[in-house]
């Protein structure tokens, strides 16, 4: 008896964790069944692709520097604040998270665009936001930054406070104790923040499209144009996707591997 | 109480079933139900006829979905389930599945304009002027009619347009405009039209202008399918496209 | 040379209400003592600045670190903290540890080096000095950790409970190398802790503060002798109550209980005496002793040869009695027995 109703309550649990298996894995199997893997290279060698990747990798590794110099900061304030104004803020963070990549790509618009709060403020030097890799990388940051934070300011939290105190009655001021212990302790962190918020950068397309618009070299990054080599060539689309799934995999293995655990 | 929570789970497993069910059923093709496919350039158009067609039509309902002609195009052939698809520019109807098409015939034309504000601020006046360097010009991806029609009006003219951004269809490209963030925007004729008064439209000339010829392609036997596709071409619906900035054939 | 300590802490910190006054000459050891919850580790964070001192008062060396208003930061003072935990700084040698004070204040890279390496070598880890804390041993990173608090010489060092941590052994030995290190450092030392070995070893005064309030202050003489709350009489091992004397000998205790004494005090006085005065007998006592009551044994602790017996009735108290006694008399827990206390060994002195 007890053993029937094991395996039934088995069964009640493992068939939609399978189905939530399948639903995942599937698209991914049938991406990588549908590749001709021979022709990956010579894909990727064509001059939309080409461009694509370099302006990706460019502006992806500006977004992981920005992370970590703006981020890094906010995360240690936020780490060491019980203030109930931190509460508010790290709400605030989280909202880039959950949002439409594409609402975000708006409000991007309405604070840089042109006619935008500070947007506005910046056309009369000459200076336009929109349309320029300037925009994509704010994109990009917009999106992965809440990542970088979340990561790093959860690292930080774990270090005891005390190590501080000790420090500071050592004469360390703040900015001694960030760069000489704190920072190398939450190393781990920092890598995996970094890691995260440049897979979420280099996978970011609506808030991009709909802020940076398209353009070859300057603002098409690898998601825009796999959308839209999916219109023209759908076989270098494809291509391209598997560049971006691997790499996405790599990262994971890599945060795996060295430092989630 | 165990006997009722497995019930319980068991009927939240069975609605997630039928959910999963629904999903990926389609309506069944009821005799009076028609599904549409459109270009984004005919949105304000189609959605004035299928108004009208549900009212001249009592008892038939149409659905029409928009995006770009490309898009759609692919739609169709991944197995879409759509009666009719009408679009941007007979090269775009060239990748459809020839075997899914019934019927094909021109239902109307467009030709390219420059959208730009209201104010105009960059003081757009002719397309010689959107090769002036730091001006923001917009144009529809390669991949779609309008950005294929541009392509060929600029090589015509002899001007290379300082271009900013290729959207991915002709609404996304007007909305650049809009927005107010790009100076000029290559576009339909219609679109202007259909905008109103948030943009302004400047004319290409005919010499250099690329007239398009939309296709409405019938991919049903369905009678309502069918009758759709005449009122589009009746003189009614020719008239509401004629309104709309379309030209007629 | 220096100037010494001369503190008022004031603050509250929860349901603690903390007035403390602190003074002590330069090279002087303070040891701190009182029950957990007393405000012993909130004065030490006070005086590192850790803690804000809201309405108190602090100079060190005859400088001002602490006005109501105007309060130096932890790092503009000039303090060595050490706790119960090393808390090295885990991703630095030893070596590191050590000169992050010196570096802090801005002492070059070399010159750091080299006191940092005489400051290991003064606690006897010359030989670590490129070992990470996780390769050290707990009495090791007790004794980096004092190095540290050491190396930049500062005018106050706050030890709170340095060697609490530590097994008996190390804390031992590590006790005989904090007081050798102690002996040359000619700061004022705060030191807390719980351990009257400690207090009574390496202090030159002791303070006790029981909730929030310095209940005794003195040299350890002073307080072995004459220990001014029932806690200082448990950490120096006396019985003590709080009594009304008069001058014919006799001791009336908060509970009722009157004892008789050859050294009267009159007025409100402490009454004293030695567990060891106090013989345990099976029947009740004949003879000279005019102190006897009957109890009933609580608890039987060994230390050693002798054991400890701590006995409840009318009055609450503890007897030292021998290994042999225990036997003789079978002594168990909640056996009645016979307490009987001399009046030659009571002392009373004011309150």
């Amino acid at each position: 008896m007890r053993y029937a109703a094991g395996l039934r309550s088995r069964l009640t649990l493992g068939i939609p964790a399978g189905l939530a298996l399948l639903l995942l894995v599937v698209p991914l199997v049938a991406l990588l069944t549908r590749a001709d893997w021979a022709r990956v290279p010579a894909d990727l060698a064509t001059p939309t692709v080409l461009p694509a990747l370099r302006l990706s990798l460019l502006t992806t590794s500006t977004t992981a520097v920005l992370c970590l110099l703006l981020g890094t900061p906010l995360a240690w304030f936020l780490a060491r604040s019980d203030h109930a104004a931190t509460r508010w803020v790290r709400a605030l963070l989280t909202v880039p998270l959950v949002l439409p990549p594409v609402v975000g790509g708006v409000a991007l618009l309405m604070a840089w665009g042109r006619l935008g709060l500070i947007g506005q403020h910046l056309s009369p030097f000459g200076v336009q936001i929109t349309f320029t890799t300037v925009a994509v990388v704010l994109a990009e940051t917009f999106v992965a930054m809440p990542f970088y934070v979340l990561a790093v300011e959860g690292a930080m939290r774990g270090l005891d406070p005390r190590l501080e105190s000790v420090a500071r009655t050592l004469g360390a001021s703040d900015l001694r104790y960030l760069r000489t212990v704190a920072l190398p302790l939450v190393l781990p962190g920092v890598a995996s923040g970094l890691a995260l918020a440049w897979a979420r950068a280099l996978g970011e397309f609506g808030a991009t499209l709909t802020f940076a618009g398209s353009y070859p070299g300057r603002t098409q990054t690898a998601p825009l144009a796999v959308y839209a080599l999916l219109e023209q060539d759908p076989a270098v689309a494809i291509s391209v996707s598997i560049v971006l799934l691997v790499v996405s995999v790599l990262v994971l293995a890599l945060l795996r591997g060295r430092w989630l655990r | 109480m165990r006997r009722r929570g497995r019930g319980a789970s068991s009927a939240a497993y069975g609605l997630v079933v039928l959910a999963l069910a629904a999903c990926g059923t389609t309506p069944a093709p009821a005799g009076d139900h028609v599904t549409v496919l459109a270009a984004a350039s005919l949105t304000e158009a189609f959605e004035q006829l299928a108004t009208d067609f549900e009212a001249t039509h009592p008892g038939t309902s149409v659905e029409v979905s928009f995006g770009s002609s490309a898009t759609l195009v692919q739609q169709v052939n991944q197995g879409a389930p759509a009666e009719v698809i009408a679009l941007a520019g007979e090269s775009a109807a060239k990748p459809l599945d020839r075997a899914a098409v019934k019927a094909s015939t021109t239902f109307a034309t467009n030709v390219l304009e420059i959208a730009v504000p209201p104010d105009n601020p960059a003081g757009v006046a002719s397309i010689d002027d959107l090769d002036r360097p730091g001006l923001k010009v917009v144009l529809c991806a390669p991949s779609v009619p309008c950005g294929q029609a541009a392509d060929a009006t600029f090589a015509s003219a002899g001007v290379s347009p300082s271009v900013v951004s290729r959207e991915v269809d002709v609404k996304a490209t007007l909305s650049k405009v809009r927005l107010g963030e790009a100076d000029a925007a290559v576009v339909y004729h219609s679109d202007v039209v259909a905008a109103g008064d948030v943009v302004r439209g400047v004319a290409i000339p005919a010499a250099v202008n690329t007239t398009l010829r939309y296709p409405i392609i019938t991919l049903s036997d369905d009678p309502t399918a069918r009758s759709f596709v005449e009122f589009v071409v009746s003189d009614r619906g020719a008239a509401t496209l004629r309104s709309l900035g379309f030209g007629t054939p | 040379m220096r100037g010494g300590l001369a503190a008022h802490v004031r603050l509250t910190r929860g349901s603690l209400d903390l007035d403390v006054e602190l003074a002590a000459e330069p090279g002087e050891v303070v040891g701190v003592l009182g029950p957990n919850g007393g405000g012993k580790t909130t004065t030490v964070l006070a005086l590192a600045g850790v803690v804000p001192n809201a309405a108190g008062r602090l100079r060190v060396g005859g400088e001002s670190w602490d006005e109501p208003g105007t309060a130096r930061p932890p790092e503009q003072r000039h303090v060595g903290l050490m706790l119960a935990d090393p808390l090295l700084f885990p991703n630095l040698r030893a070596l590191d540890n050590v000169a992050f004070g010196l570096r802090s204040r801005g002492v070059g890279r070399a010159a750091a080096r080299e006191r940092a390496l005489a400051e290991l070598a003064r606690v006897g880890l010359g030989d670590q000095a490129d070992a990470r804390p996780r390769e050290l041993s707990s009495g090791q990173a007790a004794r980096v950790a004092l190095a540290r608090a050491l190396a930049p010489d500062p005018a106050l060092l706050l030890l709170d409970e340095p060697l609490s941590a530590l097994d008996p052994d190390t804390r031992a030995r590590t006790r005989s190398d904090l007081a050798h290190r102690l002996a040359d450092y000619d700061g004022t030392t705060v030191l807390v802790t719980h351990d009257p070995l400690d207090a009574l070893t390496l202090a030159d005064r002791l303070v006790f503060i029981e909730a929030g309030r310095v209940t005794q202050a003195g040299t350890p003489g002073e307080v072995l002798r004459e220990p001014r709350s029932p806690y200082a009489a448990t950490v120096v091992g006396l019985n003590l109550y709080a009594a009304e004397g008069d001058t014919r000998g006799h001791a009336t205790t908060d509970t009722g209980t009157v004892l008789v004494t050859t050294n009267p005090t009159a007025g409100p006085v402490w009454v004293a005496f030695s567990p060891s005065a106090v013989s345990l007998h099976r029947r009740p006592p004949e003879g000279s002793p005019r102190n006897s009551w009957e109890l009933r044994i609580t608890d039987i602790t060994l230390h050693g040869q002798s054991a400890r017996v701590g006995l409840a009735g009318p009055i609450r108290l503890t007897a030292e009695v021998t290994l042999e006694s225990i036997a003789a008399l079978g002594l168990r827990v909640g056996l009645p027995v016979w307490a009987a206390v001399k009046a030659t060994e009571v002392r009373t002195y004011p309150r």
